[in-house]
């Protein structure tokens, strides 16, 4: 079967002198630059290294909960509280997104084939606005700011510090929202000629879908904090009230829009699975499908309405968004079925990849579990557990991703051994992190922070999730440094394509060289170029 | 023998120019969530108001808002919509003056809504500050201050679109920067014609 019009030759010499690629020299033409796969890799490392701050962060608030009687790791219960919310806001939006966004910038334009992403400016000003504001956001957790106080449990905030937080969340979600469009608007506009919705590569599907969800559930989110913002700063009549701030936004870090943060982790392990299994990816059509179904049940602004667990939707949404995960595990098992991966492949983040997915469909699970109604888990502390298992097996995906592309993003691949090494640590710590919660919620521990006496099952509990959140932050400690060593200068680049990939972006050099590819690129006529041209043994 | 003009006449056609539609698919995103947030806020808006009604109270007693300036401003929204049509019509037709006079006066109505607007605030019998801060205060005017932020950045898209079709980057090969522009001041004043009738005249 042909899928290019060139011979393979066209294709495979396309990979350009490192002398071509892009590389920023000074601080300048750092700041100045509109080059995705600099904006990509730039997100990349900040958001890996907030990851490791959210480690340490899950390890303070898992210690504050061996005691839930006292007090002991923070100075105070409004610092306990802070620390809290911290986590939350930190995770999602300096860890999981930018990471997800980061890889997006890099990789996006290669695997559609556009020479640029849309709009670059807007994209690089995306960026500085998205360091700004996570600067910001952790500048206001530190004034003693946050979103205020825990209900019923007050000690005092820093009024500058609680205006700053909400500041730095709304430019956040605004930069956030800015980069989405670009990396939206560059699937949609940008494609290579041949390269149809239906062949568009999984991650860039993926990204397509969570960036429309996004745009319907982060601006409904940035709606809620400027109304915060303004009652905060004013009269403080409802929304804006020291201890209601947090309800504003609390809905953004529960199911189902939750669940919107893990949308480009499923395109990122349809991408991987395939490509380590030396075989075409089975069922594609079913994989985008699931996706954006996947997407479409993850749409939560109606969940920013208080009393909604006993509503229809919210808990069909809590059951139907299990079936798009079980379709995707049965499209790599079926791939998977017809090769397995080999040792030359990319191992470390295959194996990051499936077992990131086996904890987020533990995570999907635990959610279906968290809307049954007998079981009354809402308002327990298995609603917290069930996002830590989300989110963190989100960006154990997004770093098998990281992994995956390193090559692309900076031009030398990720340490296979240290990958490797990660995956444990990245996996065990987010079931144990997000499963102590969930099970203490059985013990009827209360959600958010707890100052009250618990039972002993939610003790134990706590010790293991406090565990969890130690081996998830020696983890991202791992993976810090991992993606920090490809940062370094060294004598040599990655090959071209080093796993054998199916896709555009193994195409070009590693990193890309300026305008992506050489030459035009020939007329996509599958959904995996690369692989119909290995197939024909380069034959056109 | 073939003359001068026949020659010119067999020439082909130009090129079609390449139309990735960015600038278009861009604001159509941009002008879903923009939309979108306006959406959280009047569902928060009309769930507060019929939280309030449904416990038998009043939500905002009448005479606070005076209706004339709001209709007004709907008038000269509507009007605009009327302009930017016509300017994305003219520039389509390489109309250019009109569509410089199109877009113009577009802009200019835009200003005259921000005019109004803050005109309508200092007549408002509302508060966000002090004892007499309310939640119904609060709510109108985060949500119309977010609307004349919206129209704000409409008559700037505007205003640089106008400025590059002087330029001669918009014409009737490629129209998608008058294009974009309309599709956000559309939504616009879809977004104002909600706060007319949801805000000032239901109350």
């Amino acid at each position: 079967m042909t899928i290019t019009e060139s011979d393979a030759a066209a294709t495979t010499t396309t990979a350009p002198s490192v002398t071509t690629a892009v590389q920023p020299r000074g601080l300048y033409e750092l700041v100045a630059t509109g080059d995705h796969t600099t904006l990509g890799r730039l997100y990349v490392l900040v958001s890996v290294a907030f990851l490791a701050v959210v480690g340490v962060l899950g390890v303070l608030s898992g210690a504050e909960k061996l005691d839930t009687t006292t007090i002991d790791v923070f100075g105070g219960v409004t610092s306990a509280w802070q620390t809290f919310v911290a986590f939350r806001v930190i995770l999602v939006f300096c860890g999981v997104l930018p990471l997800f966004i980061g890889l997006a910038t890099a990789v996006v334009p290669l695997q559609v084939g556009s020479p640029a992403i849309a709009f670059p400016r807007a994209a690089a000003a995306a960026f500085w606005a998205w360091l700004l504001g996570a600067g910001l956001l952790v500048g206001g957790f530190a004034a003693d700011g946050g979103l205020g106080e825990a209900p019923g449990l007050t000690d005092g905030t820093n009024p500058d510090g609680v205006a700053l937080t909400l500041l730095a969340m709304g430019l956040l979600i605004v930069a956030l929202l800015l980069a989405s469009v670009c990396i939206a608007t560059t699937v949609i506009a940008l494609r290579t000629p041949g390269m149809t919705l239906r062949r568009v590569p999984t991650f860039s599907w993926s990204m397509l879908v969570a960036g429309s969800v996004w745009f319907l559930t982060l601006s409904v989110l940035f709606g809620r904090i400027v109304l915060a913002y303004v009652d905060y700063t004013h009269g403080r009549t409802l929304f804006g009230a020291e201890d209601a701030l947090y309800d504003q936004v609390r809905w953004a870090f529960a199911q189902p829009t939750v669940y919107a943060c893990a949308i480009p982790a499923l395109g990122i392990v349809s991408e991987i699975v395939p490509v380590a299994a030396r075989v075409r990816q089975r069922l594609h059509d079913l994989v985008l499908v699931a996706i954006a179904l996947f997407g479409l049940l993850s749409v939560g602004s109606f969940a920013s309405a208080s009393d909604i667990a006993d509503t229809f939707v919210f808990i069909a949404v809590g059951f139907v968004i299990v079936v798009p995960v079980l379709a995707l595990f049965g499209a790599w098992a079926d791939t998977l079925r017809q090769g397995m991966p080999a040792s030359s492949g990319p191992v470390g983040a295959f194996a990051l990849a499936l077992l990131g997915a086996v904890a987020l469909f533990g995570g999907v699970v635990a959610g279906m579990l968290n809307v049954l109604k007998p079981l009354e888990l809402q308002g327990t502390s298995a609603v917290d557990g069930h996002m830590t298992i989300v989110l963190l097996a989100s960006v154990t995906i997004g770093v098998a991703g990281a992994v995956y592309w390193s090559s692309k993003l900076t031009g030398r691949s990720v340490a296979e051994g240290l990958a490797r090494l990660a995956v444990l640590p990245l996996v065990g710590g987010a079931l144990l992190a997000g499963g102590g919660d969930f099970v203490a919620g059985f013990f009827d521990q209360p959600a958010g922070l707890v100052t009250t006496a618990v039972r002993d099952g939610a003790d134990a509990m706590n010790i293991v999730g406090l565990i969890g959140y130690g081996v998830f932050a020696i983890g991202a400690l791992v993976v810090l440094v991992a993606v920090a060593r490809t940062f370094v200068p060294s004598g040599s680049y990655a090959p071209v394509d080093p796993w054998d990939g199916h896709t555009l972006e193994w195409a070009t050099g590693s990193p890309p060289p300026v305008g992506n590819f050489r030459e035009a690129l020939p007329e996509v006529r599958s959904e995996r170029p690369l692989l119909d041209l290995a197939e024909n043994g380069g034959a056109a | 023998m073939a003359t001068l003009t026949d020659q010119a006449l067999a020439l082909p056609p130009p090129a079609e120019l390449p139309r990735p539609r960015t600038l278009l698919v861009g604001t159509a995103y941009a002008t879903v969530a923009a939309v979108t947030a306006f959406v959280g806020l009047f569902g928060v808006y009309f769930a507060e108001r019929a939280a309030a009604l449904k416990a038998g109270t009043t939500w905002i007693d009448t005479g606070t808002i005076s209706l004339p300036p709001g209709g007004m401003m709907l008038t000269t929204m509507v009007m605009s919509t009327v302009t930017m049509a016509w300017g994305a019509y003219a520039i389509r037709r390489d109309d250019r003056s009109h569509a410089y006079i199109a877009l113009g006066l577009t802009a200019l109505f835009g200003v005259a809504v921000i005019n109004q607007t803050i005109f309508n605030y200092k007549s408002m019998g509302l508060t966000v500050v002090g004892k007499d801060a309310s939640v119904q205060a609060l709510l109108i005017f985060t949500i119309t201050g977010a609307h004349l932020v919206m129209v704000a950045a409409g008559v700037i898209f505007i205003g640089l679109m106008a400025f590059r079709a002087l330029a001669g980057q918009y014409s009737s090969r490629q129209t998608d920067g008058v294009v974009a522009a309309s599709i956000f001041w559309y939504a616009t004043v879809a977004v104002y014609t909600i706060i007319y009738f949801g805000i000032y005249v239901a109350k």
